[in-house]
């Protein structure tokens, strides 16, 4: 009886949400499972794995290694293919081992990206802006895997298909697709090995690089109350804001304030800071296969959008970043 | 001529076929069983390529595809100079599964006009060198007409960069997607 009330329910609210879709309400309650379960997967397993990650023509290998300890996660990331390059993650740091700018960035993370990142997604308003569609099995990597396909309502985000490892839940291949229906991003693994424990060595950095420039950033603070604040006026629907602080960036020390909106799937930055005299910043669009990034100067201000969403999204955002003038706080 | 045969069945895979070519093809392929098979293995390949194999079928999937391929090394080889097939432009375009991704670098590179010294942008410059410029909506076409000058991509490398790493740290899908935003940074430091 219970069920058949809360079924009932359910059917109601998807036919008043959503007019003519009022049979996405059980394929959703399932994605919305997967997609729990693709979150906490990424941070509890301890795997090893090899995938291919492919964009605008692009194509590249990379071996990825994660472990989970006493609720402590590490990671590390290493090219395959063309120049060596490592990043190494754990939860209070970054670091980025290029050889070929012989460098090695490290940035500290604040606490309040583990507490961002590890927290659970509010996927309650995702079905307003994306529809959910399980759809049969496949096997990605030896693994049988079920296959997601979001679809997004409007142009402001990209689709996603997601292949899942059955058993666990562990993103294995993901396609990303642009508002014409393209593919914009692809990520497939192509090994992976599980494990109970991940073997302390698998975590040890393999490049080396000569001449390393070391670069420390300075922890993240909260901007002051008398300093300028900002805000984005005309946000795309469903993007909110979820976090707000000032960084230092570890290349000129310069002060930029750091704002995440998200919808729940997809998220965007907005970096605001004093635009630099001798060498003005860049300025207008650009893409990097998923992600775009648009830049504009405004009263001495360089910002800087950047998110992997379209170009629209992130276009609306940049243009409508204001001062607070105290009366949204 | 088996060849061009095969390559009439690879067309018709495609649904290129038309009026008496594709009359003369059908009666053909009643009675060759050479060539049925050819239209079955096509298929799968096709099939591969756009990722729609169901479970069963994916089983022994490389196996099939080799198979496929030892059979029908030309098909799978871009020509020069003649309209690449659509089959073949999946392959020089976008990889998917594993063992196609495999084929992709194989084929791609054994046409290699000259290695250049990066072996990473050499694969990207044979990959952009198959595919023809007026491929509508062709991913390498996109990106060589966004492609900025040098100059451009310096600045672009210098004030996007560390946004890109910082956004990747913070950003909520980080948190779902595993090992994606990391991939997104580590391929953009590749490409400068």
């Amino acid at each position: 009886m219970m069920l058949m009330r809360r079924q009932v329910g359910g059917w109601l609210l998807a036919a008043t949400l959503l007019p003519g879709l009022a049979f996405a309400a059980d394929g959703t309650d399932t994605a919305h499972h997967w997609l729990q379960r693709m979150s906490a997967a990424a941070h509890q397993l301890n795997y090893e794995g090899t995938f291919v990650y492919s964009y605008q023509g692009h194509m590249e290998t990379m071996r990825i290694v994660h472990g989970e300890e006493h609720g402590k996660e590490r990671e590390r990331l290493l090219s395959l293919s063309g120049p060596s390059r490592e990043v190494l993650r754990d939860d209070e740091k970054v670091t980025c081992i290029l050889p070929d700018d012989n460098q090695v960035v490290v940035e500290h993370t604040s606490p309040n990206r583990l507490s961002m990142v590890k927290r659970p997604s509010t996927l309650d308003g995702l079905d307003k802006f994306y529809a959910f569609k399980e759809v049969g099995g496949e096997r990605v990597a030896g693994f049988p895997a079920i296959k997601l396909v979001i679809t997004p309502r409007d142009r402001y985000r990209y689709g996603h298909i997601f292949w899942l490892h059955k058993g666990n839940g562990l993103l294995l291949r993901s396609q990303l697709e642009n508002e014409e229906g393209k593919v914009v991003e692809q990520m497939m693994f192509t090994t992976l090995r599980l494990f109970k424990r991940l073997p302390v060595k698998l975590l040890q950095p393999e490049t080396k690089g000569r001449g390393i420039t070391w670069q420390r950033d300075l922890p993240a603070v909260a901007p002051k109350a008398e300093e300028t604040r900002w805000t984005v006026s005309d946000l795309p629907p469903g993007f909110v804001l979820y976090n707000h602080e000032r960084h230092v960036m570890p290349s000129n020390h310069a002060k930029v304030d750091h704002m995440i909106f998200s919808d729940g799937l997809a998220s965007v930055s907005v970096f605001v800071e004093k635009e630099k005299g001798m060498h003005p910043g860049f300025v207008g669009s650009s893409s990097l296969g998923a992600v775009n990034a648009y830049a504009r100067i405004a009263k001495g201000y360089h910002i800087t959008v950047v998110g992997e969403v379209p170009e629209v999204t992130v276009k609306q955002m940049a243009d409508s970043v204001v001062e607070d003038n105290g009366q949204n706080r | 001529m088996a060849n061009d045969r095969r390559e009439n069945v690879s067309a018709l895979v495609d649904d290129e076929v038309r009026g008496a070519e594709l009359r003369s093809l059908l009666d053909d392929l009643r009675q060759d069983s050479e060539l049925q098979g050819c239209w079955s293995r096509y298929h799968l390949v096709s099939d591969a390529l756009h990722a729609n194999l169901s479970l069963a079928d994916a089983t022994r999937l490389s196996e099939r595809v080799w198979a496929a391929l030892e059979d029908e090394p030309t098909v799978l080889a871009p020509r020069r100079n003649t309209r690449l097939p659509p089959l073949t432009k999946q392959v020089a375009g976008l990889a998917i599964a594993a063992s196609v991704a495999a084929i992709a670098i194989f084929s791609v590179q054994s046409l290699a006009p000259k290695p250049a010294t990066d072996p990473f942008n050499a694969q990207v410059a044979q990959v952009a060198q198959v595919v023809p410029p007026t491929m509508p909506g062709n991913l390498a076409h996109l990106a060589a007409a966004t492609e900025p000058s040098p100059a451009q991509r310096a600045a672009m490398r210098d004030n996007l960069n560390p946004y890109l790493v910082n956004h990747n740290e913070y950003s909520v899908s980080s948190g779902m997607q595993g090992v994606l935003p990391y991939a997104r940074i580590v391929s953009y430091e590749s490409n400068q």
